[in-house]
């Protein structure tokens, strides 16, 4: 049967709502922070003592976060960051890397064809979808601007 | 409705096997689990195989402690959360009773009861073997997220127990028997929040509640605690307010499994437990030994399962909830 009220209505609203925003802003703005400055440390360590070029420096700096990601993720730390940095972790390409692995691990028991290689894309798979159909688009309109006008 | 509702005069507990997790056996109820597994694989390599290996060892635990040995257990009712309830029926593979698996989500425990109950009251078998087992790393995979995805969890989510447990019926007498059952119908309340599925729940547990009294004639006083299975901090604020709105004051004699399995504030469990084992780990462990010790008289264990899919809820359905309640008493013939 269906049980329908205001009251029920409410109940749902209220209990549904998000709680703990501002504390919730504050850690991610802490963690995403954190993860930036790391990065700016990587950039200044491969581009001032490597002597790297601005272009490859920039490339290792992501490479690296990604390696990092993946490393947390598979010895179960990531998690237990992320639960506190939530926006703050996942935005951040390390939460690109952890989207990823931790859907791998998760298919592991099902064998690398339909396991591994199928659920690796499980979560990032509109990500790649949703990215190329905007590259498409963002390309029609630089096009347009630039090239026609 | 009068049918929901089964008195039962012949229905005894005769043995119960119960494993659980660490994180459950850290809990405040951790010194009525005698067994419990040291990490969440149990030594099987996958999350699936170590469910497996519980709800196994929670039978051959009840096995054991029985007056029956295996051969003689002549029906079994089994459920849990995994894919067509997979783990369940392969975790019988050794034994040669038949078998009828049920699902009913986190009410899937008691609804195997009553089945049980069923059988034994009409005759139609001497015992009945009815298990459940549920374990966090499955239901993560299956219902929500991959296990080690970095996300915030909201504050309404419930965990998961990790563990099994398993109970054999009889119709000789003994110190508990089931004297009746109400089996619930289903309740919508529209709610698509899958984060918070105590509240929607809730509403389901007062239907079964207030049937069950009606159609047993029962005030509260008649009972000595009534026993959510899985309603969390916020769905078992409903429960209690809702009934208190409508005149049935459960003011100290109202408790959660959920709530009592983990200790909130210092365990890592956002809202509480859940999951099929979690109303048998905390009723056949804390509630039955009350009962034995004949400090409590008689309890109404209602057991909530949101029946919704992962596929319903990513199309946006509503989730259809039910309760099955279980009412238990000391038997003072024994």
């Amino acid at each position: 049967m269906i049980l329908k009220s205001k009251k029920i209505e409410n109940t749902i609203k209220e209990n549904g709502k998000k709680r703990q925003k501002l504390l919730h802003i504050f850690k991610a703005f802490l963690v995403g922070g954190s993860i930036g400055m790391i990065g700016q440390g990587l950039y200044e360590l491969y581009f001032n003592v490597c002597k790297l070029s601005k272009d490859n420096s920039l490339l290792l700096v992501s490479l690296t976060l990604v390696f990092l990601g993946v490393l947390m993720t598979s010895f179960c730390i990531f998690d237990n960051l992320a639960k506190h940095g939530g926006a703050g972790s996942f935005i951040p390409i390390v939460g690109f890397a952890n989207a990823m692995t931790s859907s791998a691990m998760e298919g592991k028991s099902e064998g690398p064809i339909f396991g591994v290689g199928a659920k690796i894309f499980s979560l990032v798979g509109s990500v790649f979808a949703y990215g190329i159909v905007a590259t498409y688009i963002c390309g029609l309109i630089y096009y347009l601007f630039k090239v026609v006008i | 409705m009068k049918s929901q509702t089964v008195k039962v005069n012949n229905v005894f507990i005769d043995s119960i096997g119960i494993i659980v997790g660490k994180k459950e056996k850290e809990g405040p109820l951790g010194k009525y689990f005698k067994n419990h597994i040291k990490d969440s694989y149990f030594n099987q390599s996958s999350f699936e195989l170590a469910q497996k290996e519980l709800s196994n060892q929670a039978i051959k635990l009840a096995i054991s402690k029985s007056r029956y040995e295996s051969k003689d257990i002549e029906i079994a009712f089994g459920g849990d959360l995994s894919n067509q309830i997979f783990v369940s029926t392969s975790s019988i593979n050794d034994y040669y009773f038949p078998y009828i698996g049920v699902y009913a989500a986190c009410a899937s425990f008691n609804l195997s009861l009553i089945l049980g109950c069923i059988y034994i009251d009409n005759q139609l078998t001497n015992n009945a073997l009815c298990f459940t087992s549920s374990h966090l790393g499955v239901s993560e995979k299956q219902f929500r997220y991959p296990n080690e995805y970095g996300i915030q969890k909201s504050s309404t989510n419930t965990t998961t127990t990790t563990g099994g447990v398993a109970v054999i019926l009889k119709n000789k007498k003994d110190k508990v028997k089931i004297s009746a059952f109400s089996l619930g119908r289903i309740v919508d309340v529209q709610s698509k929040n899958v984060n918070d599925m105590g509240t929607c729940m809730a509403y389901a547990a007062i239907d079964t509640f207030k049937v069950h009294l009606k159609n047993m004639n029962r005030k509260i006083a008649d009972y000595d605690k009534i026993v959510t299975g899985d309603l969390s901090l916020y769905g078992s604020k409903v429960f209690h307010d809702e009934l208190l709105s409508e005149n049935y004051d459960l003011t100290g004699k109202y408790d959660d499994c959920g709530l009592m399995i983990y200790d909130l504030k210092k365990q890592d469990v956002n809202a509480g437990g859940s999951g099929p084992s979690c109303v048998g780990l905390v009723t056949f462990s804390y509630f039955i030994n009350k009962l034995i010790k004949r400090e409590y008289k008689r309890i109404l264990i209602i057991a909530t399962g949101a029946l919704h899919s992962q596929i319903s809820s990513q199309q946006k359905q509503s989730i259809p909830c039910i309760a099955h309640a279980i009412e238990m008493e000391v038997n003072y013939d024994y």
